[in-house]
């Protein structure tokens, strides 16, 4: 198996370089700001749907969803196999409204604060979308480190930590995207999503074969458990309140991460970008697909750790090895297009002009990536069990945004006061609920709940106050 | 453009409703093609709104651009 991961690892390393350097021989003349970071504003069907594809899934689809399965059965799926096709369509309203949207600028804006620079929103406001951004997707660039490094140490161990692989994929992530840019993460992207395709589906083939067959699989995890046949599953998580507040955090990511709206504002046309997106939604059932059956046969194995047990026992060790490699290809991917969203928010949060009028801009934003990466790799050595929950208050947190990102669209400054005051005012209460200090649940209802009613009807008011909207 | 973004929208809302909704109505001992009527179900809710939003695009693509 060791040899396998060694040549598996050294092909993908080579593969991204080699498209990295190529790219860099191509251009004759210096790489520009412009193409460092946005590519030109020129990403092709194929690119934008495996861009958007490698951002979201991660560790966090390939090591959790599993691990969720097993844990509280099939209504997994209605927390992310129908969450994510929504998404899909909340891609598709957002996604066409803000490009119609940014076309009405003289020098297009490639992300949210340069949207916000342009709308003339105050520097308070500016600071409080990028400093959210950055402190809520740490934890979720940390799960990714840490999921992988995991994988890697128990395949093959050195030390008695998984320290040393977190820093070597920190590594090559930040190499890799100073020398190619945002251009070399979405050819990274596209190598990614096709090894998880490929892999989720070869572990899930021999999975089945090792149940004898699909029914064979859920009548032996009924006799086990029939909870995990039905929600709200045997611990009770997946609740109507817990799926209803996953749904409105997941279908508001293109709203409020920063990595999304970018990809949304680089596909060379409107024509493009809709049909990526239809790619996108199927690709989405066919990635989370597998991952139930590998989940499922995780309740019929003892072994705590019942994936290296299925990896191990049920599939051939090639698979094995480019199982690793795919949580690698995966975490690094996703890992690499935030850190270069949050240092291009930070660049133009920090830029007085357009970010790409910017000669400096590079170097801030592989300065601000690279922070934001040690501190992610500080807090992936800590322990945590669930990746999936841990990762969730990370989208919680961004999607308290919302109210701020709606208020580029209105002109009246009380109005857009309000929805800041709005933001802050979640944000906040989230945070200090998060450090125990607010009740996590007031009469049965969950303060996340609470807070959603509060940021909607806030939203509300100030759509019909309002007669300017986009 | 606008109604078709629209319509996109609430049909999500809807069968995402629809799905979180089953589990209340579908028995969890019944199994579909060989799985959980409830995974089931959710399998074709997904893949329905997927249908849908391919015939969506693929006709404002032919009428519209």
């Amino acid at each position: 198996m060791k040899t396998y991961l060694i040549i598996f690892s050294i092909t993908y390393l080579f593969l991204m370089f080699f498209y990295a350097v190529k790219y860099i021989k191509n251009k004759n003349t210096s790489i520009d700001a412009n193409e460092f970071l946005f590519a030109n504003s020129n990403i092709g069907i194929v690119f934008t749907f495996l861009g958007i594809l490698a951002t979201l899934f991660s560790t966090f689809t390939l090591q959790g969803m599993p691990s969720f399965f097993k844990e509280h059965g099939v209504g997994a799926w209605i927390f992310l196999g129908i969450t994510d096709v929504c998404l899909a369509g909340m891609l598709l309203y957002f996604g066409l409204k803000i490009r119609k949207f940014t076309r009405t600028f003289k020098v297009v804006p490639k992300n949210m604060t340069e949207i916000l620079k342009a709308q003339n929103f105050d520097k308070f406001s500016l600071f409080f979308y990028v400093l959210c951004t950055t402190i809520f997707l740490i934890p979720y660039i940390t799960i990714q480190i840490k999921g992988a490094s995991f994988l890697f140490q128990q395949a093959l161990p050195i030390g008695e930590t998984p320290l040393f692989w977190s820093i070597i994929m920190v590594s090559l992530m930040l190499i890799y995207s100073s020398f190619g840019g945002i251009r070399a993460i979405y050819i990274t992207d596209a190598i990614q999503g096709l090894i998880i395709l490929l892999t989720t589906w070869a572990v899930a083939y021999f999975v089945i074969k090792s149940s004898n067959g699909i029914e064979n699989l859920f009548i032996q995890v009924s006799q086990i458990n029939q909870d995990l046949l039905s929600l709200p599953g045997p611990k009770g998580v997946l609740n109507i309140q817990f799926l209803l507040i996953s749904f409105i955090l997941i279908v508001l990511m293109p709203y409020v991460q920063p990595q999304l709206t970018t990809r949304i504002l680089l596909a060379k046309s409107d024509k493009a970008f809709l049909k990526a997106n239809v790619a996108f939604a199927f690709f989405v059932i066919l990635v989370i697909l597998p991952t139930v059956f590998i989940g499922f046969r995780g309740v019929l194995i003892e072994e705590e750790n019942f994936l290296l047990y299925i990896l191990t026992h049920d599939t051939p060790l090639i698979f094995y090895a480019l199982f690793i490699i795919g949580v690698m290809a995966a975490a690094m991917s996703t890992t690499d297009s935030q850190l270069m969203a949050i240092g291009t928010e930070w660049g133009s949060f920090f830029s007085k002009v357009n970010i790409i009028d910017n000669k400096n801009a590079k170097i801030y934003v592989k300065i601000i990536a690279s922070i934001v990466a040690i501190i992610s790799l500080i807090l992936a050595q800590s322990n945590f069990k669930s990746l999936i929950l841990f990762s969730i208050n990370s989208f919680i947190g961004t999607s308290y945004l919302l109210p701020l990102v709606y208020s580029v669209s209105l002109k009246n400054g009380v109005l857009r006061k309000i929805l800041l005051t709005l933001s802050v005012f979640c944000v906040s209460i989230f945070i200090l609920s998060m450090m125990k200090i607010i009740p996590k649940n007031i009469f049965e209802l969950k303060i996340e709940i609470i807070l959603y009613i509060i940021m909607f009807f806030g939203m509300s008011i100030c759509y019909f106050k309002s007669n300017v909207k986009v | 453009m606008k109604t078709l973004s629209v319509r996109i929208v609430v049909l999500s809302i809807l069968i995402f409703l629809i799905s979180l909704v089953s589990p209340y109505f579908l028995k969890k001992t019944m199994f579909l093609f060989n799985m959980p009527v409830i995974l089931t179900f959710g399998i074709i809710c997904s893949f329905t709104l997927c249908f849908y939003y391919f015939i969506e695009i693929f006709i404002y693509l032919k009428e519209d651009i």
